[in-house]
């Protein structure tokens, strides 16, 4: 098992990052009820934690015995029969799923599917109709028609259950949806909160980790503490006992990110573009979210550059994430990203008078 | 017209009212030949009427109509005494007639009591109608039909499609080629041969383009080796409105294929004995017995006896009932023309079973005809492979065809000799007189299509008067032909002087097909971006977009228009900076985009494919600027998905989702035009498919294995105890567990959450690798695993297929495939 599994704290009271939330979601529950919640912050900041969490301190342990569901689903629609499969991983008590995973057909799962689960309603341990609690992820990335059909499911099926979503942009959920929520913001930890916890951690796996290593670990990983667990493990295995100069492992994609700027510095011509072209492909075949590619190359690409270069860099990638916001093919933003970087990068070359 | 349409349907079943269908039939093909769209008219009741004049020429054709219009009569007299309704029903119903008669005369000469006729029906309903129903309180058969008599003659004399009439009666007639000719002689004998053994494939399969013949020569060959043809018709529309004003069931095309398919399989049993039951209609109304029906019936087996019997019915009077002939006493061809439209998958599996149960029972030989959706052979095959299909047929049906030892003859198109060959014997037999240029401009705009050259000939003689047979010279007709074609043509004074070839081409321009664009010619001419030299005058220039806008001038898209203004307005030059100049285009992007029938989606995919080598390659401000364009048409051609409105739920056909799309395509194609300002310079260049597509759905296979089995994978063993993301799930889990596992002592349970299927993507090209061991870091230390094969690809162009709100990726695979396939063609050549 994992690091990050087997430090993750189940119930509420064992929380120490984010302990103040975990208090105020203990009273919240004190009664055996809740609200629907929003939990909103960065990957890796703790929020699924949090979520099961709760689910426990409602529940009991009994939340903790899963099972998964890939279960294909028939809905009827005006016009056709849509077929797709869905994965969920469920309890007796709870219903989890990504909505958001069947693209655009999002709006039908939220109308059918969480329609669906929402009415059946579960009979608490002690004779009284209890009610279930639906976890959606990303509800960020639902389309906005999937999250009107979930304020009204919301509405509609609040008596027999409670919606605990999840998502990292709270600005991309509707506002109707955020108003019938309570919204709990979950912040990303601090770099020295990182850095104590995986001390913590290191300390129960009865390991000696120098604390400049833990240092540069929080400090690599964006302040996200699942990632810094990870490369701690990964660390880990490469190498002990940690040396505190060891190279902090790094995800496959990332250093093929860095080449990318590598080449994309050394040579500005369409010609180049085009062989970036087909790495930036294979990134985002491999599933690497495009907006997590630009952020990366942009931040590859800054320490190269001079300061007047790092502004108009920044402005490009800002603006280009927006368009990958807007259109529907990720390649050409990203490309379009270097090109402009390139172009620009090639005047000021030539302005110094080399 | 509600009335009228209420009237038609009401009589169904009748005899009254499928005769008005009948006659409806022709006048519509009438309406559409002088709309010169080129399109097919719809063939119903074609057959009836090349029957009537293949046996005994155009009196046999009038005297049947005759004979038809005296039934209709009769019915409808009985229809007046049954109730006011079938009384308004019948009084209706007639009315049909001068109207018919009148839209006739304004195109050719007829008898002046008809135009009389028509003329009385035009002025004023009120008293047609009085007229008529004159005609039905008076006497049941004769004075009805007197009445109509002349209209129908007007109709079976010259109203009728030339197609029609010069439908080739023998095989010496045939134009097409004699080789293919011979090659379905041959199948056929061989049929005739072995008529009754069991075991020996019975399926033919006809493919060819529109209009050359396929049918036609089947159909003729049959007859003169003594087959008796039972033939299936796509029916026309019956719509939904028209049947609920009838309380008429909808009967969906695919059923009435099954029962077609049904009854041909026991031929002497339901065939002959309900012979006569239409297919597009409900059966139990009541046959008359009359051999009229039967005649008119398309699907009726034993044709040729059923239009000697009905020949013989109009002579004599007296009709020989049909069910006197002895059964099986000809061989029977089954003829499936124009299998149904075949929407999804849930019907093409429906014409599939049918059409393998008609393979399997099959004891008389059975000819499918596919015709081929695009009329260029040479785009044919990449076409045809972009809708999944083969030469007209959907990939199952052919399967199915396979299976059942199907011959396949394919016909290609008509040669512009052999059609003009073709349209100087209607000439002659039409005693017309047509410029040599004209025939031959007809031949070749048509494309191979004999159908559609036949059609255009007729409407662009449509109006002349037959020239006196002693008109044969050549060189005096050929200048008295261009005399009258320069006197009828625009009108205005300039035809006069216009020479032969320019008059010809003005007369038989507006009868030309919309030109299409190959889609790499089209791409080409983007890319390329050929721009006229700065010695050239302006008014090159204005020439260039002219002959443009020529080139499209019906059925363009709306918004092509403010593409073209700005190209025919280019009075003066925009006070531009420096920077922004370029040289005049030599083309209209628009146009192009049009022309090539191409969407914004697929534009962007190809240019952005293609563009970065046609830019120099020290010009990389250029490639930004490229892109940037296509980057913001991405943006519009989402635009919809996200957009608010009318546009928002998925609506493809509300104006703002058309007008977004085609803004996006301007932008792209224009963009890049404009942005190369310093192309590479001028090779040959091979023009690509786009990767986008195969990469989005690459990713699409990745994602949905991680959604599906990666992530509870993770949930459950991996002690997650939720589901994971896929975008965090390929980001940061996986890459950590890969990285932990290579140095793990015990990697096994890591490993097992790797996902088990992945697609890589390299070069273009989507590979899908067996998986499971982490691969660890890859020569790009990217390595990946793990290989969906063809399975979740065929899976995700499924869900690609049948996901209406994919919106570019539907129609833009479609697109990809069938470059893809021209290109494998290129390189194979």
């Amino acid at each position: 098992m994992l690091y990050v599994d087997k430090y993750r704290p189940k119930a509420l009271e064992q929380f120490e990052l984010h302990s103040d939330v975990a208090q105020n979601l203990q009273k919240l529950v004190v009664n055996g009820d809740c609200p629907h919640t929003l939990f909103y912050g960065p990957a890796g900041a703790g929020k699924k934690t949090l979520i099961l969490a709760l689910l426990r301190e409602i529940y009991g342990a009994g939340v903790e015995k899963l099972k998964v569901e890939c279960k294909p689903w028939k809905i009827q629609l005006p016009s056709r029969v849509l077929e797709l499969e869905f994965t969920t991983v469920s309890s007796a008590y709870h219903v989890e799923m990504n909505p958001s995973d069947v693209g655009n057909n999002d709006r039908y799962v939220v109308q059918e599917i969480i329609k669906e689960m929402a009415k059946s309603r579960p009979i608490g341990a002690d004779g009284q109709q209890g009610f279930k609690v639906l976890v959606l992820n990303e509800v960020d990335r639902l389309s906005k028609e999937a999250q009107h059909s979930l304020r009204r499911t919301m509405e509609k099926y609040s008596a027999a259950c409670r919606l605990v979503l999840a998502c990292n942009n709270v600005s991309k959920v509707i506002e109707p949806v955020r108003s019938r929520c309570l919204c709990i913001r979950v912040a990303a930890p601090s770099v020295d909160s990182i850095a104590q916890q995986l001390q913590h951690v290191a300390g129960r796996e009865k390991l000696c980790l120098p604390p400049a290593l833990a240092q540069r670990l929080a400090a690599g990983c964006d302040r996200n503490l699942r990632r810094a667990l990870l490369s701690l493990e990964a660390c880990r295995v490469q190498q002990y006992p940690f040396r505190e100069d060891q190279q902090v492992a790094e995800p496959d994609w990332e250093l093929y990110i860095k080449e990318i700027a590598a080449d994309v510095l050394g040579e500005q011509s369409p010609k180049r573009l085009f062989q970036v072209r087909g790495k930036l492909y294979e990134l985002l075949v491999n599933c690497i979210p495009p907006e997590v590619v630009l952020r990366k190359l942009a931040l590859a690409l800054m320490p190269k550059l001079d300061d007047e270069l790092r502004h108009s860099t920044a402005e490009d990638a800002a603006f280009y994430e927006h368009r990958l916001q807007e259109g529907s093919k990720a390649i050409f933003h990203l490309e379009a990203f270097l090109a402009r970087f390139m172009s620009n990068y090639k005047q000021y070359i030539i302005n110094l008078g080399f | 017209m509600s009335k009228r349409r209420w009237r038609g349907r009401a009589t169904e079943g009748g005899p009254a009212g499928s005769e008005e269908e009948e006659e409806e039939g022709p006048s519509r093909q009438q309406a559409r030949v002088s709309t010169a769209a080129g399109k097919r008219a719809p063939r119903r009741g074609r057959l009836q009427l090349s029957q009537s004049t293949a046996g005994s020429g155009g009196s046999a054709g009038n005297a049947l109509a005759v004979l038809l219009a005296g039934s209709r009569a009769a019915a409808a007299a009985n229809g007046a005494s049954g109730g006011t309704a079938a009384a308004e029903s019948s009084g209706a119903a007639p009315k049909s007639y001068p109207r018919r008669g009148a839209r006739v005369l304004k195109h050719s000469d007829a008898a002046p009591d008809a135009a009389a006729a028509g003329g009385s029906s035009q002025q004023s309903a009120a008293a047609a109608q009085t007229a008529q129903a004159a005609a039905v309180t008076i006497e049941p058969g004769g004075g009805a039909a007197a009445a109509a008599a002349p209209a129908a003659a007007a109709i079976g004399g010259k109203g009728e499609l030339w197609v029609e009439q010069h439908a080739p009666a023998s095989e010496a007639e045939l134009v097409v080629h004699k080789k293919k000719v011979a090659e379905v002689r041959q199948w056929l004998e061989e049929q005739r041969a072995s008529l009754g053994r069991p075991g020996v494939p019975r399926l033919l399969v006809v493919t060819g383009p529109p209009g050359c013949g396929k049918s036609t020569v089947l159909t003729t060959l049959a007859r003169s080796l003594g087959f008796d043809v039972s033939e299936w018709r796509a029916p026309n529309a019956v719509q939904w409105e028209e049947a609920s004003y009838a309380s008429m069931q909808y009967r969906s095309k695919l059923d009435d294929f099954g029962e077609f398919v049904a009854r041909s399989k026991m031929p002497h049993l339901s065939l002959q004995a309900s012979s006569t039951s239409d297919s597009t209609r409900s059966s139990g109304g009541s046959r008359p017995s009359s051999a009229a029906p039967a005649s008119q019936q398309g699907t009726a087996p034993a044709a040729s006896a059923a239009m000697q019997a009905t020949q013989a019915a109009a002579a004599a009077g007296a009709a020989l009932p049909r069910s006197r002939l002895p059964p099986l006493l000809l061989p029977t061809l089954v003829l499936v023309d124009d299998l149904p439209h075949a929407a999804g998958p849930e019907q093409r599996r429906q014409i599939a079973e049918a059409l393998s149960d008609l393979a399997a029972g099959a004891r008389f030989p059975v000819a499918v005809v596919a015709t081929e959706m695009s009329g260029k052979a040479q785009q044919e095959k990449g076409l045809s492979a972009a809708a999944g299909t083969f030469q007209g047929l959907h990939k199952e049906l052919v399967a199915v065809l396979e299976a059942h030892r199907a011959t396949t003859i394919s016909f290609n198109p008509l040669t512009p000799t052999m059609i003009a060959k073709a349209l100087r014997g209607i000439l002659e037999r039409q005693r017309r007189v047509l410029p040599e240029a004209d025939v031959l401009a007809i031949a070749e705009q048509s494309q191979g299509d004999l159908f559609n050259a036949i059609s255009t000939l007729q409407f662009v003689c449509t109006g002349m008067a037959p020239a006196p047979a002693a008109a044969k010279a050549a060189p005096k007709a050929r200048g008295r032909g261009a005399k009258r074609k320069a006197d009828a043509g625009s009108g205005a004074g300039k035809a006069a002087a216009a020479a032969e070839g320019a008059a010809a081409e003005a007369r038989v321009g507006y009868a030309v097909r919309d030109s299409t664009l190959s889609l790499f010619h089209a791409l080409g001419k983007l890319l390329y971006n050929k721009r006229l030299e700065p010695g050239s005058s302006q008014q090159q220039a204005q020439q260039a977009a002219q002959q443009q806008q020529q080139q499209q001038q019906q059925q363009e898209p709306p918004w092509a228009s403010f593409g073209r203004a700005a190209a025919a307005a280019p009075a003066k030059p925009l006070p531009l900076a420096g920077w922004a100049q370029r040289r005049p285009m030599e083309f209209d992007p628009e146009a192009v985009l049009a022309g090539a029938g191409l969407e914004a989606g697929s534009v962007a995919a190809f240019l952005h494919e293609n563009v970065l080598h046609f830019i120099d390659d020290s010009a990389v401000e250029d490639a930004a600027a490229c892109l940037e364009q296509l980057s913001a048409a991405d943006c519009l051609a989402s635009g919809r998905r996200w957009g608010t409105g009318d546009a928002m739920m998925g609506d493809e056909d509300s104006p703002s989702a058309t007008l977004l799309d085609a803004l996006a395509a301007s932008t792209a194609a224009r963009g890049v035009c404009f942005a190369n300002a310093h192309p590479a310079p001028r090779r040959w260049l091979p023009l690509k498919a786009p990767s986008v597509f195969a990469a989005a759905r690459g990713a699409a296979a990745n994602r949905a294995e991680l959604c599906q089995h990666t992530s509870a994978a993770w949930a459950l063993a991996g002690g997650m105890r939720s589901l994971e993301m896929a975008g965090r799930l390929a980001a940061e889990l996986l890459p950590f567990a890969r990285a932990i596992a290579a140095c793990c002592p015990a990697p096994a349970p890591l490993q097992r959450l790797q996902p088990a299927r992945w697609s890589r993507f390299w070069g273009g090209q989507l590979y899908e690798q067996p998986g499971g061991a982490g691969g660890g870091g890859g020569a790009q230390g990217e390595g990946e695993q793990g290989g969906s094969g063809g399975e979740a690809a065929a899976a995700a162009d499924d869900s690609i297929e049948e996901s209406e709100d994919e919106d570019d990726c539907s129609s833009c695979e479609g697109r990809v495939k069938r470059a893809t396939d021209l290109l494998s063609d290129e390189t194979n050549v």
